[in-house]
């Protein structure tokens, strides 16, 4: 039984009225940077370009080559922006404190769904997370009982004997970094699992073969892919709506971040501070969803917003 | 010379007649041109040599640190005034030590100097303790009464900042409310919390009877947080135990399952399913007979690291055996950090390190390499210890009730000769493996540096693309040089040029996204194309032999490619359609219902043992080729035009054929130089990086059994010897490809940055040392074969 049907049309998720528009403030100019996340990277450019139409004198660089990018370029400083799909690891935080004193702050700017991606002839149903595990692990500690390799292991019977081929992102990634806490329950990847330089590539790389599977980000949907939906047993599966991800059944949705360096009791820079309010506003939520993802609810957006300004 | 000996010249004011004519005197400007060029061409010579072994340095220089051991050193003595029988902790800034006796008070020390705070937690109405055990791991002071209630109070430190920005550390304390878990008095206690779902375990006794119960507590969870918590019912696993009599507990951070030390040093593994408990595992952590004196979670929580009353540790992980479908613990590691027994314990929470200590010594562990990194002596009587959650500094509580504070400096524990060449037995694996997996997206993440499978990779993808790429350019080079008209050569050579122009990073992207998922089930066609060039040529080779001299006379020499080349061009094209016959003729599998299909990937796993992927040596070796066979063929072409024509006119006026002067005159006139061009042909390969990480999976390969190279002494997993390695039909991860992924994400003098650098110095030893030896086959080459 597969939960929740994939509308992409607009009208699917609606932004909560109480996001504020983005109001123009005066005397903002100049260059900002963000180096990280891979899975943020079309998402930044989409909030540059829109705050770039507002602001026409500010500059902003985007590089996105993966989340484990963000901490060493807020670190050394060459960023001011840190976008992240994961959060900071404790060694991450660590390192900044040891150079600033104080701990970086993490702002949410979007919902985000790990989807398993396969080909779109794929005729599968649904995976609960342990088959995922043993799937994608060699150390299965989620509970898989056997190591599945083969298609006709999951129910195929019309595809036994064909090897499942596993796409991924490469190490950097904070795609890859969450997905091996909340699929492989913090285990190890196989050995062949092909490990590809951006999401778009894994996404690429399962809709040319027919045998395969991977993982990315739900926005790097294309035509020649299928969402695989899943679940934690019972023959219940969940496709990574956004009701689904917000309530929590989808069990692989989480927040995407962008890390700024706040000192604390002081305000960020002013260029930083309005970039982060467009993206907070109903302006750049709308965005968000044009881009694939899902817009934060509203009592979030209110949160960081008070955050920003604290 | 003639400079010199005029400077030399007495000047008696008696002119002396020059020896030599004027015209033989080198103008004072061409000898000022020429000193300048000499002294410019040295300093240009030094320089590159300079800033080699400079690049060479700043490797060396990057690398150092990963072998270096251990800093251990004396910071201060905090007086605590602790009471005997006091627990110590320490926050991760260590500022804020803190010693708990039981829990009417916590009393934490600014090591700065100033007043001690004092703190009372607040657990409700006094209730009769029974039981009080410290996690230090947590923090925890977990509580049991005589009537069965359990509960905690948890010690903790915050950061907080003034408007100035000035950080002051806040100490915490939290009691969480008393859970009920029967009646009796409660011996044991431990408790876990995953999130959503919470555990309480504990040994209730009653008379001469101890119970074990659980009983957990649910909070759903959604993308905001958490909801309130449910208290479960409690639950009495006692027949679990099968009459043995429990002494201690552990529960893993995933509240999942309980480990629990009995009386007589057995310990039993219970495992959660639903909301049943199920006994999975019993075993004797020191084998029969040997007691069992600390057992504790290694941080990650994977293994547990088990002493006994001699001081020898064992650790146990947990892994799904060979053949097996649940995990299981077994043995993994062996160690004997101190001299006499050990007494205390500490994990790190941000590695697998380790402390150990009694009250004379203590040793710094750590478990993935199983060593001790450093073993020191301790000048007081220590009763308690304690480590910061980084790891970082280290405390030990005297009889005086002082805390010594002992700073720890051991950046890379994971780096060393074992971890990274040799095998090693990381947690969750069956068996000790040569693996490369650097970085989780967790703390409690096991860094896997093992160089062995990127060395193979690196070995695996130059191979094939070797194959490739030295027949082609080796008998093109020779076609071009000695058999084509030289017309057409001069298009030729630099076409071939221009190729070895085009960027990798387009060969690779060609290979992704082009030609692999295009070869992918054509595999068979693929076979019989390449089998049909040399046939091709074969054939045309004996027809033309056939034909009358008179008709072979009509095409004038060198134009006999335009009759190869149609019939090559026919035979691959013929070779490339038949592949689907040959395939329903040969490559059929056999399926698990008894049905048989034709596909080669199906019929490759099948027959072999081994994997068939997409992104395969053979879409590599071909796109490596097309970098590699413009430099070999270049140079090679080159060698082979540079041989006198003095020396080919003999041989052909002396009758010989064309083929018979290249085969006896040419080629070993030449072979110094072929020998070059495929040695850059191969530093080329080897260094290739941008090809592969775009057209592999960057998969770090290893044979599945772990073992190097000929697998069990002559077979791999499969049914060939060396197979499992060299398997064309499956990817690699090469040394620079690695370097290219994942140098961007390594935190700069971090252990897997410097591994990077290590893996970059391997490279270049490997390279350097093959060019060496090809250097010296050459010049060996040059003198046989040299002309006089």
């Amino acid at each position: 039984m597969v939960f929740g049907t994939l509308d992409r049309s607009a009208s699917a998720v609606e932004l909560d009225a109480s996001v504020p528009v983005y109001q123009r403030v005066g005397g903002v100019s100049g260059n900002l940077s963000a180096i990280g996340s891979d899975t943020l990277n079309n998402l930044m450019t989409l909030w540059a370009e829109g705050f770039g139409e507002r602001y026409p004198n500010v500059n902003i660089q985007i590089e996105g080559k993966g989340s484990a990018t963000a901490p060493p370029a807020l670190i050394s400083g060459t960023a001011q922006l840190g976008p992240m799909s994961r959060a900071m690891k404790q060694e991450e935080l660590d390192a900044f404190e040891r150079r600033f004193g104080y701990r970086p702050t993490a702002i949410r700017v979007a919902v985000d769904a790990l989807a398993i991606f396969a080909h779109r002839h794929n005729p599968l149903e649904g995976l609960t997370l342990a088959e995922v595990d043993g799937i994608f692990s060699t150390t299965r500690r989620l509970g898989a009982r056997e190591d599945i390799r083969d298609w006709g292991q999951l129910g195929l019977p019309l595809w036994a004997g064909r090897r499942i081929s596993l796409y991924g992102r490469n190490s950097a990634s904070g795609t890859y970094g969450y997905f091996k806490q909340y699929a492989l329950g913090k285990g190890d990847f196989k050995d062949n699992v092909k490990e590809q330089p951006g999401s778009s590539a894994v996404v690429q790389g399962v809709s040319s073969e027919e045998f395969a599977m991977g993982y990315a980000g739900v926005g790097y949907l294309t035509s020649g892919v299928r969402y695989v939906p899943l679940g934690q047993g019972g023959g219940q599966y969940f496709m990574p709506t956004y009701e689904n991800c917000v309530s929590g059944r989808y069990p692989m949705s989480r927040f995407l971040l962008i890390y700024v360096n706040k000192p604390p009791g002081r305000g960020l820079n002013k260029l930083a501070l309005e970039f982060l309010k467009f993206v907070l506003s109903a302006d750049g939520q709308r965005m968000v969803l044009k881009d694939g993802y899902y817009p934060l609810p509203g009592q979030v957006i209110e949160e960081m917003r008070r955050g920003l300004t604290r | 010379m003639s400079a010199r000996d005029r400077k030399k010249t007495p000047t008696g004011g008696v002119e002396v007649p020059r020896s030599v004519p004027d015209r033989f005197i080198v103008a004072p400007k061409t000898l000022r041109f020429d000193r300048f060029m000499n002294s410019a061409i040295m300093f240009g010579g030094i320089g590159v040599i300079v800033a080699v072994f400079g690049i060479f340095g700043f490797i060396l220089l990057e690398i150092a640190p990963l072998f270096e051991s251990p800093g251990i050193k004396a910071e201060r003595t905090v007086s605590l005034n602790a009471l005997d029988g006091a627990h110590v902790g320490l926050d991760e800034w260590g500022e804020m030590p803190f010693s708990i006796v039981d829990e009417t008070e916590v009393v934490f020390v600014p090591t700065a100097g100033g007043e001690a705070v004092r703190m009372i937690p607040d657990v409700g109405q006094s209730r009769a303790v029974s039981l009080r055990r410290w996690d230090a791991d947590t923090f925890r002071l977990l509580l049991g009464t005589e009537n069965g209630e359990v509960g905690f109070v948890e010690v903790g430190h915050v950061a907080e900042y003034s408007g100035g920005g000035v950080r002051s550390i806040e100490p915490e304390i939290d009691v969480w409310p008393w859970v009920k878990l029967g009646e009796g008095r409660v011996t044991d206690v431990h408790f876990a919390d995953a999130g959503g779902l919470k555990l309480f375990a504990g040994l209730l006794n009653s008379g001469d009877e101890t119970r074990l119960v659980v009983r957990s507590l649910t909070q759903e969870k959604t993308l905001m947080g958490f909801g309130d918590i449910r208290e479960g019912e409690a639950k009495d696993l006692s027949v679990l135990l099968a009459g043995s009599r429990p002494k201690r507990l552990l529960v893993t951070s995933t509240a999942d399952s309980l480990l629990v030390l009995t009386q007589d040093d057995e310990v039993l593994y219970l495992f959660r399913d639903g909301d049943d408990w199920e006994l999975r595992q019993k075993f004797r952590p020191f084998g029969e007979g040997y007691r069992v004196a600390g057992m504790h979670f290694l941080f990650g929580e994977v293994s547990l690291v088990f002493f006994d009353e001699l001081g020898n540790i064992r650790i146990h992980s947990l892994f799904v055996p060979e053949g097996g479908h649940e995990r299981l613990f077994g043995l993994t590691k062996e160690l004997r950090p101190l001299k006499e027994p050990i007494l205390e314990y500490r994990a790190s929470q941000r590695g697998k390190s380790f402390v150990v200590s009694n009250e004379r010594e203590a040793a710094l562990c750590y478990a993935t390499t199983e060593l001790v990194r450093r073993r020191f002596d301790l000048s007081f009587d220590a009763v308690s210890m304690t480590l910061d959650a980084r790891g970082e500094r280290l405390g030990f509580l005297d009889k005086q009730g002082d805390l010594h504070l002992f700073d720890i400096h051991d950046p890379h524990p994971e780096a060393g000769w074992k971890s990274l060449f040799a095998r090693v037995w990381y947690e969750g694996y069956p068996g000790p493996r040569y693996i490369w997996q650097s970085t989780g997206g967790t703390d409690d993440f096991e860094p896997k540096l093992s160089l062995i499978p990127l060395i193979l990779g690196s070995l695996k993808g130059t191979f094939y693309a070797m194959l490739f790429a030295v027949p082609i350019a080796l008998l093109a080079a020779i076609y071009t040089s000695q058999f084509l008209k030289p017309e057409v050569k001069r298009i030729v050579k630099p076409s071939m040029e221009i190729m070895a122009s085009l960027p990798s990073v387009v060969l690779g992207f060609l290979g992704a996204l082009w030609l692999a998922p295009l070869i992918d089930d054509k595999v068979p066609s693929l076979m019989l194309s390449i089998l049909a060039v040399p046939l091709a040529a074969a054939l045309m080779g004996w027809v033309w032999g056939h034909v009358p001299i008179s008709l072979r006379n009509r095409l004038p020499k060198g134009s006999e490619y335009l009759l190869v080349a149609p019939v090559i061009g026919c035979l691959v094209l013929a070779g490339w359609n038949l592949g689907p016959s040959l395939e329903r003729w040969l490559f059929v599998a056999t399926l698990a219902d008894g049905s048989h299909v034709a596909d080669f990937r199906l019929w490759w796993p099948e027959f072999t043992g081994l994997p068939y992927d997409q992104r395969n040596c053979l879409v590599v070796g071909f796109m490596m080729g097309f970098a590699v066979i413009p430099v070999i063929f270049t140079i090679a072409e080159d060698a082979l035009s540079n041989v006198p024509p003095s020396l080919t006119s003999a041989s052909e006026a002396l009758g010989a054929s064309r083929w018979q002067v290249v085969r006896t005159v040419v080629l070993p006139v030449a072979s110094a130089g072929i020998f070059s061009a495929l040695m850059i042909g191969f530093g080329r390969a080897v260094g290739e990086t941008m090809i592969v990480v775009m057209a592999t999976g960057n998969t770090p390969l290893m044979d599945a059994s772990g073992h190097l190279l000929f697998g069990e002494w002559g077979l791999g997993n499969g049914q060939f010897p060396l197979a499992d390695h060299w398997n064309v039909f499956d990817g690699m991860r090469t040394l620079s490809a690695n370097i290219a992924v994942e140098l961007p994400e390594a935190a700069q003098g971090s252990t897997h940055y410097r591994t990077l650098f290590l893996g970059a110095l391997v490279l270049f030893v490997m390279t350097f040392a093959l060019n060496t030896v090809a250097e010296l086959l050459r010049q060996r080459l040059r003198e046989r074969f040299q002309i006089t």
